[in-house]
């Protein structure tokens, strides 16, 4: 089936010191070719008389365009593609490009104008009139006219818990709206270059040689964090409804224990392990277990978690490293002392 | 001629104007299209200088060939049963990391996400206070050769309707080897364990999609199993003690112990989203868990033993507990964000978390004296956690280029916990309270269409905190800002600070972590020719608390330190018709754990025909520890092989 054809027109006029730019385009497609023709810059009376015969000719000629069955004030997506070409093809690839294709939305035909506002003045014009370009937008304004329409979606129920969303880091930071893609964001190592662009820190601690394996692609960071926001710690994603996500790989901590170890559930993981990566071995916090352990196996009256017995006698290897002998230290099935 | 052009070509472009009918919307229909992308490579490793053990617990790469990555890609805008496919593999042919992402769909009809990870987990890292060291013996008492891997499949029907059902499925398996310890009264003996959990999960639900409102509701259910066994064969295991206690030489000739924990549990999710008025968004989520457990635990063992409590010696115990445990656990949120007015935002936010872990447990032991002695316990706990956040922030955009945050932050919440068995010195407590007023203030900067800057500042006098080294009168910020300076050319600084202390007596806590980081991106005309990426970051962690001091009970100060300077740099270069890649990264450490991590490496990647290109890579490993010598470990490893475009 031959691909149906579409024309376009536009004229405008539009002052520029030192005289007067009217420009003109015209394009027509058909069977896959476009051809389009813009004229503008006219300084001399000559040309300006020229150009604007045409133009009316023009005008005249596509008068039948004008009957398109649109909203007020909309020039439809077929407009846009006159000028913005790249961007229109790249759209259809694109997810939103089921705002032109399903009924669902009632965006059929406005895919474009319904983020961008209506453009016929833009359109009439060439000129940035009336319409929101969002390169010079405000990350309020651009987040609120992505969230018109996805602010109830799933996605974005932890918005409120959101450091990003706090922090004016806008959709299109991270989205590309336009571009051709599976998907609006990308994803595995291409996430990971994303978030790490930003977060620096993160991104130095997976270069320390105790870390999850990110750069070998086994993990990335959207499998831990949801970056539209989740309660805390950290904007962590949850499993099986509440449970945090580490315990989706190492589910062999998930418990319930017959004999808990409290910090286990009652704080993050990273009380105790540097997630992202550490110079200690088995990430953990300190380079030294013994250490680690005591500085909550301190009696203190206002705290969890008391001392020790004395036959630990600390200046022994033997009592060093309190993991050997409490070998189930995440929570035991039979021993309120960890030992096995 | 060329003016001539200029004034017919329009009236030719109108004369077709004129003769055409306004036609649809202009969409590639019935396209379709593939794209295949695959690295197929044949790994070396040289011969590892140093510790392979160590090289294994960091590293763990092997020889031989392998497929590095794929990647295929499939739209058919036409398609009946599917538009979209997205499939990519990493790592496949022996490495200890592979991965495989499928995602395919029809359009409106249907979307179905496969995951699968395998994840292979070695660590025999010898240094972690090994009471053999000194006797030369650099075995690890705590070693792990396993595998976690994970399967999972989400399908979504009908995704963009108005009533939208939802299935997943997902199971995670960790399976393998290790060794542990078998503490006996006087001595404890390294030895062998299999591993063998299992975790199922089931849910399904579905989402209600209104234009102002969505309600999701999910059910599901999981089942879970660890089975272990902990063994010793036929054979003298002296044990980590070679001198006598209680006048008795200390062996374990024969052990066998095993776990058996069996688990279920359900959970339910529902989630409703608003968007009532143009000035008022809510969000509230209720989620409910209840995971359950039973356990029997067997042990046999046999060799020459003392019992501390009865002063007697034993040749044999057998031993069997019976356990169970259950968790019900609450959580919800709601959060509103209203916008009284066009730049201002004020987003509340409350978060609440409960749960109650009840467990029973029975013990039979049967020493082997003379004569046999026979012990019975029951033991049951409780662990019980009421951990609650509230949190308002208004957020006014002062001028287009400047957005102001200030808010407050409320933590409160209690928690009961098992009698520490760990009870010398003053009594310790059972139960703790966390209770925290948080300021919070945040500044967004946009100076320039290419400068922005952000910051971020809370800090509170704390009150309370479950733990010693919880966060309690504390201060942090984090800035951040970026320089655009082309399209091509971008300068991002960061720097992070968070300050913790508690001056409660016997704890005198002074924490204080800090990073700076730095980083350069430069890809002219989209890196053609050449493309620079380069970051550092210097950090530093300073960390003094009292701790107890052993066997005398006196106080001293734990001292951690870790001042660090990361770097990467990967430049990208076009030379004729070879791509070369050159750069890597480090970490180097000093402070209480002196490390140094290299990894340089150079690529070559040269086109070969249409859709092939050779690759050639170098890599470099190199691991120092300043205190532990006998852990370095250094090596190369060289891969090449073709990557195919399709």
């Amino acid at each position: 089936m031959a691909e149906p054809a579409t024309h376009h027109v536009s004229i405008g006029t539009a002052t520029k010191l030192p005289g007067i730019d009217v420009s003109i385009c015209v394009a027509t497609r058909r069977s896959g070719v476009q051809l389009r023709a813009c004229y503008s810059n006219m300084f001399s009376l000559r040309r300006i008389l020229r150009w604007t015969l045409s133009s009316l000719l023009l005008a005249a000629f596509a008068m039948p365009l004008a009957s398109q069955d649109l909203p007020a004030g909309y020039a439809g997506s077929e407009m846009c593609q006159v000028c913005h070409e790249d961007t229109f093809l790249g759209f259809q690839k694109n997810p939103h490009a089921l705002l032109e294709k399903s009924e669902r939305w009632k965006k059929q035909g406005i895919a474009c104008e319904s983020c961008h506002q209506p453009a016929q003045a833009h359109a009439e014009s060439m000129e940035v009139v009336g319409i929101v370009t969002f390169r010079a937008e405000t990350p309020r304004r651009i987040d609120q006219a992505c969230l018109e329409c996805h602010g109830t979606t799933e996605t974005h129920k932890g918005r409120s818990f959101s450091s990003h969303s706090r922090n004016s880091v806008s959709c299109v930071s991270c989205h590309r709206i336009h571009q051709e893609g599976g998907d609006l964001v990308p994803r595995g190592a291409s996430a990971d270059e994303l978030c790490s662009s930003c977060h620096l820190d993160v991104r130095a601690a997976f270069n320390r040689p105790f870390r999850h394996k990110l750069q070998e692609g086994a993990i990335s960071c959207v499998d831990c964090h949801n970056p539209h926001g989740d309660p805390p710690p950290a904007m962590m994603t949850r499993v099986s409804a509440n449970e945090l996500v580490c315990l989706k790989c190492h589910a062999d901590k998930r418990g319930p224990f017959p004999f808990e170890h409290a910090p286990v559930k009652l704080e993050p993981c990273s009380t105790c392990h540097e997630p992202h990566g550490s110079s200690n071995p088995r990430m953990m916090a300190r380079h030294d277990v013994t250490r680690l352990c005591l500085e909550c196996h301190t009696t203190s009256l206002l705290n969890l978690g008391g001392s020790p017995p004395a036959f630990h006698d600390l200046r022994s290897a033997r009592f060093q490293n309190c993991t050997i002998c409490h070998s189930k230290i995440h929570g035991s099935f039979v021993s309120k002392d960890f030992l096995r | 001629m060329a003016r001539l052009g200029r004034v017919v070509l329009p009236f030719l472009f109108a004369a077709a104007v004129w003769a055409q009918e306004t036609p649809p919307i202009a969409s590639p229909q019935g396209e379709q299209n593939w794209d295949v992308n695959l690295d197929i490579r044949n790994r070396w490793v040289q011969d590892i200088g140093g510790n392979s053990q160590v090289y294994r617990s960091v590293v763990n790469l092997g020889e031989g060939p392998r497929l590095f990555g794929g990647d295929i890609r499939f739209r058919d805008s036409a398609g009946a049963w599917i538009d979209t496919l997205d499939a990519n593999a990493n790592s496949w042919g022996g490495d200890p990391y592979n991965t495989a992402h499928v995602r395919f769909g029809l359009r409106d009809v249907y979307d179905l996400t496969f995951n699968y990870r395998n994840v292979a987990y070695f660590n025999n890292l010898p240094s972690f206070a090994n009471p053999l060291l000194g006797e030369g013996l650099l075995l690890s008492q705590r070693a792990l050769d396993i595998t976690r891997r994970q399967i999972e499949t989400d399908l979504v029907i009908k995704p963009n309707a108005t009533v939208s059902p939802f299935f997943s499925f997902y199971n995670a398996q960790g399976f393998g080897r290790g060794t542990t310890i078998y503490r006996a009264d006087g001595d404890e003996f390294p030895v062998d364990t299999d591993l063998d959990d299992d975790l199922t999960s089931f849910r399904g639900g579905v989402k209600l999609n209104f234009s102002k409102y969505n309600f999701t509701l999910e059910q599901g259910g999981t089942t879970f199993s660890d089975d272990q066994e902990v063994f010793f064969r036929d054979g003298t295991n002296p044990g980590n003690i070679t001198r006598p206690f209680l006048g008795r030489d200390i062996v374990l000739n024969e052990l066998l112990q095993h776990y058996r924990a069996d688990g279920d549990g359900f959970f339910n999710r529902g989630v409703v989203q608003g968007r009532p008025a143009s000035w008022l968004n809510f969000t509230g989520q209720f989620l409910y868990s209840r995971p359950t457990i039973n356990v029997t635990h067997d042990l046999t063992a046999a060799g020459s033993f003392v019992s501390q409590a009865l002063i007697a010696p034993f040749t044999g115990q057998f031993e069997q507990n019976l356990a169970d445990a259950n968790r019900p656990h609450s959580s919800a949120s709601w959060t509103t964000e209203l916008r009284p007015h066009d730049r201002l935002r004020i987003v509340q936010s409350w978060y609440t978390d409960r749960f109650h872990v009840s467990s029973g447990s029975s013990l039979v032991r049967i020493l082997n004296t003379q004569p046999e002695t026979e012990f019975e316990d029951v033991a049951i706990q409780t662990l019980i956690l009421n951990y609650n956040q509230h949190q308002v922030d208004a957020i006014f955009e002062a001028h287009p280029r400047v957005t102001l945050r200030g808010g407050h932050r409320f933590v409160w919440g209690d928690a009961v916990v098992p009698e520490a068995t760990l009870r010398f010195g003053s009594e310790p407590t059972n139960q703790g309270e966390i209770r925290r007023h948080v300021g919070l203030a945040g500044l967004s900067l946009r100076a320039a269409s290419r400068l922005t800057f952000s910051m971020d500042f809370e800090t509170s006098p704390g009150d309370r905190t479950f733990f010693r080294t919880g966060l309690m009168d504390y201060w942090k910020t984090k800035t951040r800002a970026r320089y655009k300076l082309s399209p091509s050319l971008s300068l991002t600084g960061a720097f992070a600070i968070l300050d913790n202390r508690n001056p409660a007596q016997d704890i005198n806590f002074d924490f204080q972590s800090r990073q700076t980081s730095v980083s350069f991106h430069f890809t002219p005309a989209n890196g053609e020719r050449f493309s620079v990426l380069a970051d550092y970051t210097r950090s530093t962690l300073r960390s003094d608390i009292e701790v107890v001091q052993l066997p005398f009970f006196g106080q001293e100060f734990s001292r951690y330190r870790d001042n660090g300077h990361h770097a990467g740099l990967f430049g990208d270069f076009q030379v004729g018709r070879a791509r070369l890649t050159a750069g890597g990264s480090f970490s180097v450490n000093a402070g209480s754990r002196p490390t140094r991590y290299y990894v340089p490496r150079g690529a070559v990647t040269v086109p070969v025909a249409d859709r092939f290109k050779w690759v050639a890579e170098w890599r470099w490993y190199g691991f120092g520890e300043e205190f532990f010598r006998y852990e370095d470990f250094r090596t190369h490893t060289f891969s090449t092989g073709l990557q195919i475009g399709l």
